[in-house]
């Protein structure tokens, strides 16, 4: 099944985001994901794998070779073209909630915090 | 522990999707030891309890529900329904005079039902273990005679 935009889940967002800095196998991915949320968001082995299935039916990630001096056993991933163009589309819309949010005072501005 | 561990999260491996299992589930258990042996590293006991805590989680949110939509679930489960249907007193009654089930010390409607779980817990675990539904049923001819009929279901 082929995702929209619409249905990146938080966990997809994550993944997608940690693969930005490089390619990464299963545990980096997951210890990254866990970081990035700071500690708040607990995935576990079957979240990661399930939304890395996802993400390679819809072609934002694919598996990559791993570095040469490495362990062979472990699978690594890597963002395609179109889950580059997914992120950055995302982190644009997240911009653009977090203006909206101040506009109406949803939030404190940065400066007022 | 961590043996320990695998073992059981292997265990319960077997009722996540199957396409999942195929494509990552040696994958599952390896990253699974590895967070298990980190967060003993680092927070022995409440390191432990949080990757499992995690683990059941993970079973609520996505073993159960594709479970649920499975044959291997629905089928037992509609058989659970009919048991506890179709068992009427008098053959509940039978049944349970020629099971282990204490039916004067439970009463007759009970033992109706610990009999209904029984079939269920077994065509359960029959299911669990082979992976597969054995569906029997009759087809009624014209004259209204019934011929078994069996279909297996992955």
């Amino acid at each position: 099944m082929i995702q929209t935009s619409n249905s990146l889940t938080r966990a997809g967002f994550l993944i997608l985001f940690a693969l930005g800095s490089g390619d990464k196998h299963g545990y980096a991915l997951m210890r990254e994901a866990r970081e990035l949320s700071d500690g708040e968001f607990q995935i576990g082995p079957a979240t990661l794998y399930t939304t890395i299935q996802r993400l390679l039916e819809s072609d934002w990630i694919k598996e990559v070779p791993g570095p040469k001096n490495g362990d062979t056993r472990r699978r690594h991933y890597g963002l395609t073209g179109s889950g580059r163009t997914e992120l950055n589309l995302e982190l644009k819309r997240m911009e653009a909630m977090v203006k909206k949010s101040k506009a109406m005072r949803l939030r404190p501005a940065e400066s007022a915090s | 522990m961590s043996g320990l561990s695998m073992k059981v999260y292997n265990g319960i491996l077997l009722l996540y999707p199957p396409d999942l299992r195929r494509d990552f589930g040696t994958d599952m258990i390896e990253l699974f030891g590895e967070d298990l042996d980190d967060a003993w590293r680092r927070h022995r006991f409440t390191g432990v309890f949080r990757v499992w805590w995690c683990a059941v989680c993970e079973f609520w949110s996505i073993a159960w529900p594709a479970q649920r939509t499975s044959p291997a679930f629905v089928v037992p489960a509609i058989a659970a329904a009919f048991n506890a249907l179709s068992l009427s007193a008098t053959f509940a009654g039978e049944l349970s005079h020629h099971t282990v089930i204490p039916s004067g010390m439970l009463g007759d409607g009970l033992a109706e039902i610990v009999c209904a779980c029984t079939v269920t817990a077994l065509t359960t675990s029959v299911v669990v273990r082979t992976g597969k539904v054995h569906v029997v049923s009759l087809e009624l001819n014209s004259a209204g005679v019934g011929t078994p009929c069996s279909k297996s279901v992955i």
